[in-house]
Order: structure tokens, then sequence, then C-alpha cells
């Protein structure tokens, strides 16, 4: 049990009488997990779910073989998840330099050095550029670089990132694609939601595709990226136009 | 020139009742910004701090005049009265703490501020029935009440200490929230409470520090404006409203707004009472209305 990293097994969520999470089951024991799947599939509240900020209403979460189901968020936290939110969700009142500050130190790493606020900035230089600015003012891929480092700095041992490319232009989700890469093969763990198929299939280690809420399949990306027909099944779209 | 004389009074004044309401405001606001909680009894922790400032410096400057009548001269009444403003802050923090645990367990902004407005109403009654309906003021110390002459017109020192004890909660304040590092966790929940909380921080635990900073501030406003302005029953409310009418005009959850909004409110008061006495108390309604009515969120408020 101990070599999961996330174990989520049977997870049910209702938003009042909508079934939303219909028995999802997975296990991520390292590397990148991609999550696919349209939009409205459930795949924002299975990570809201794992972060305790939707109540579970059957079923069970483990990080690291502890259970955190319904969990506050802030112990959740806490065990060494990491959170990049839908929509990036950085608090406009704050700098860039304050929302690192406000971490920094915060939470130990389980071995290692751990991250600190200048390894966020050599991470992402633009950052250490604009450490003055309000939060608030910063573009999208700015604020993306800043979700991420502010999770970062929480020290996780899996880190939940909610659908990093939305709203961003193809040419800031290239270098976005490298930095995730980058951050896998430096040995990070990696839950990937994702709706954009370019940017799943190259990151990702193996993909589950989401659909009404259960898991419909699980795919090697390079098979999923070959395959139109698989595509077009699983996920409705193509990569080809 | 009586004329002159009035002015210059008419004007300390309203700068004296505009500090002490930014003290009796920021508190309300910091509560209100972070945990969206319009807290009704925030006037009825004022009056308790009067009251429990009150008694804890007339007891003590009693019992020192009693065994150690030369420092009791010395000080001036020093120690009684410091000693009422500590104790008023304990029970403004207790109050706050006692309302948070109570209020975490209720959900929805109505029923939440039902809540507080029930709390409110029993702090009060339990006042009138310690402390009985008589109008009460602190004695200030000597130190601080010798009258200083401003502008050629002698102005009670104490009042001058309030606009002083103002601006250094103002300072204070500013640099807890933009200087520290409970400062950005607070302004972080005030944006987003949730990414707060994901990011492993206890959202409760801040909640009960920052509504105990909140109602010992208060409390202390209690012992402090009660040393010059009398309260008695009935005081609770009228502060309420007052500390209502200046986060109006200056836009809840903003330092700056409740400065601004303090000293308009202070200052309209003042002159109001002066100049116009029939019609001190619309002018005062009035300029809320103007603020709701073409800038609703306030002068320094966000609009959401």
């Amino acid at each position: 049990m101990s070599a999961e990293l996330l174990a989520v097994d049977d997870l049910h969520v209702y938003y009042g009488s909508a079934h939303v999470l219909q028995g999802i089951s997975l296990t991520h024991r390292g590397g990148v997990l991609g999550l696919l799947g349209r939009n409205g599939m459930g795949k924002t509240t299975l990570a809201r779910a794992i972060m305790g900020l939707v109540p579970v209403n059957g079923g069970t979460v483990s990080v690291g073989g502890r259970a955190i189901t319904n969990r506050p968020p802030h112990r959740v936290a806490l065990e060494g998840v990491g959170y990049v939110p839908q929509g990036r969700e950085i608090f406009p009142s704050l700098s860039v330099h304050e929302h690192l500050q406000m971490l920094s130190g915060r939470r130990k790493a389980r071995g290692g050095d751990g991250w600190t606020l200048q390894g966020v900035y050599d991470m992402f230089p633009r950052l250490r550029e604009r450490h003055n600015v309000s939060a608030g003012h910063l573009s999208g891929g700015e604020q993306q670089m800043l979700a991420i480092g502010r999770a970062l700095l929480t020290n996780p041992s899996l880190l939940i990132m909610d659908e990093p490319s939305e709203g961003l232009a193809p040419v800031i989700v290239d270098p976005l694609i490298d930095k995730l890469r980058a951050l896998a093969d430096s040995g990070m763990a990696i839950l990937l939601i994702e709706q954009n198929l370019r940017m799943a299939t190259a990151v990702a280690d193996q993909l589950l595709i989401v659909s009404s809420g259960r898991i419909e399949a699980s795919v090697a990306p390079k098979e999923l990226e070959d395959d139109d027909q698989l595509q077009h099944d699983l996920l409705g779209v193509t990569m080809k136009a | 020139m009586p004329s002159y004389f009035q002015f210059v009074l008419t004007l300390m004044n309203g700068l004296t009742y505009g500090a002490l309401l930014f003290v009796i405001a920021s508190g309300f606001t910091l509560v209100f910004g972070l945990m969206r909680v319009l807290n009704l009894s925030h006037g009825a922790i004022y009056l308790l701090g009067g009251y429990v400032g009150y008694t804890a410096s007339t007891t003590v400057s009693q019992l020192l005049a009693r065994s150690v009548p030369a420092l009791h001269q010395a000080a001036g009444g020093g120690f009684g009265w410091l000693l009422g403003v500590l104790a008023a802050a304990v029970a403004g923090g207790l109050v706050a703490l006692v309302l948070q645990r109570l209020i975490r367990n209720v959900h929805g902004d109505l029923a939440q501020t039902l809540l507080t407005l029930g709390l409110a109403i029993t702090i009060g009654d339990l006042c009138l029935w310690i402390w009985g309906g008589l109008p009460l003021t602190l004695d200030a110390p000597d130190a601080i009440s010798q009258p200083v002459r401003i502008a050629g017109i002698p102005y009670p020192g104490y009042r001058l200490f309030v606009i002083g004890f103002a601006v250094l909660t103002g300072v204070g304040l500013y640099l807890l929230l933009f200087r520290s590092q409970l400062g950005r966790i607070i302004r972080a929940g005030v944006d987003n409470r949730e990414m707060v909380a994901a990011v492993g921080i206890n959202i409760d635990r801040l909640f009960l520090t920052v509504f105990i900073l909140g109602g010992a501030l208060t409390g202390v406003s209690g012992a402090i404006g009660g040393t010059y302005l009398a309260f008695q029953p009935g005081t609770d409310f009228d502060i309420l409203t007052v500390a209502l009418f200046v986060v109006v005009i200056g836009g809840l959850g903003s330092l700056l707004g409740s400065s601004v909004g303090a000293l308009i409110v202070g200052l309209i008061d003042s002159f109001g009472r002066a100049y116009f006495s029939e019609l001190a108390i619309f002018l005062l309604s009035g300029t809320v209305i103007l603020v709701l009515a073409f800038r609703t969120q306030g002068l320094f408020g966000r609009a959401n």
C-alpha cells in the first residue's frame, strides 16, 4: 500500500441530486498520470474532492497510505498534496513575491532540501522579473507560473494540476509543457487534469479517460496520439482538424 | 473672537471623534473583510469594554490609593487607567473568542448575522444587570489630560491622546496587514479562503486570530472612548450605527476607507451639532444615502 502516492477507491460525489462522481478508482505510483476528458465530466470535482474542497459522499482517498477522505483542505495539503487549481486562483491583493514569501519555509520537505523561494524564481525567471507586480496584473501565463510556484513551496509529494493550459496561447503552452516535463523528470509526481490533448499526451506517462463521472479507459499517450479513431471514440475530438 | 474659537474647537472635536471612530471601525472592517460576517455585536463589545475598563480602573486605583498612596499620587491614576484599558482588551478578545466558536457551526450569512445580533442584545442586558443604567466614564490619568494650546486655544490633552492613539493603531494595522507574514495570509484569505486552506493554512485558526484581534481592539476603543464620552445602556447600538455609517461611506473591508469614512463622519457630526443642530442627524444619514445611491461599495470599497 505504501508505494501508492495516491489511491482513490470507488469515490462518489453528489452536488445536490446530481451524481457527479460515480465510483472513480485510480492509483498513482509516480510519474505523470493524466486525466483526460471533455468538459463537465467530473475531472475538476475529482481534484476538489481529493483536496477536501467538496464533501465526499462515498469511497476513500488516501495519500502515501494515509486516509485523507473528507479531511479539511489544509490537512490534505500538509499530507503533501500540492494543488494548482483550474483558473489559477492566485491572490490578486498580493504581489508575486508576497505569494511566495507567504509559503516559503512553512512546510518542510520529506527528505531533501525542499523548494525555496529562490528555487521557484530559478525555475520561472519571469516571476523574478515581475516580483513586485500585483498578481492581479499578471498575464495568464505568468499567473500559471505563480500558481505552480505557490504549490511547489508547500513541498508536495504529489502535485495536482487542473487544466494548466486553459486559456493560454500555444506559444505559452509549449514552454509550460517543457517545464512540467522537467519537473516530472526531477521526480515530482503529478496528477495532470487536461482537456488539451496535445498537452496531456506530451506530458503524461499514462492517461485515464474520464467520462460521466467514471474512468472509461486507460491508455498510453503514444497509443492515443497515433490513433485518430481512438481519440474520436474516447473524447469525441481529434488532434488533427 | 468667539466664532474662531468655536470653529477650531469644532474641528478638533470632529477630528477626535473621527479618530475614535477609526479605531472602532477598523476592527469591524477587519473581521468583515476576512470572514464576511457582519458583526452586529460590535457596539456591545465597545460598551462592555467601557464597563470592564471602568470597574478595573476604579478598583485598581482605590486599592493602590489605600495600600501605596505615594505611588498612586505619583502615577496620577495612570496605573488604574492602564489596567482598565488592558482589562477591556481581554474582555473584548474573550467575547470574540466565544463568538467565533459559536459562529463556525452556523452556516449562511443571515443566520450568522442574527447570531451576532442575539449576542449583542445578551451582552447589553448583562451590562445593564451588572452596571445599572447610569452614564459612566473612566478617569483619565493626569499625565495625559493636561490642556494643550492649539492655534491659541486650550484643548483637552486627553482628546489629543485619542488622536495619537488612532494614528498609532492605523500605522500598527498597516504594518500588520502589509508588512507581516500574518498580514499576507489575512489578505490572501480576503481574496480566496479556499486557496489559503489548499496551501496548508488552517483557516479556522486564522479566523480565530483575526476575530480576537478585532474584539480586543474594540474593547480597547470602549475604554479609551469611554474616558471622554460617557457610556450607558443604548451606547452599544449608537456605536454600532455610527460604525456602520463609517464603513458604508469608506467601504467595507478597506483600512484606508475606514480612516477616511471615520474622518468624514466625525467632522460632519461635530460641525452638524455645532452649526446646524436641528439638521445634525440628517446631515449624517443624508451622506450615507448619497454614498449608497452613487457609490454602493463606498469610497474605497471593492465592487463585486
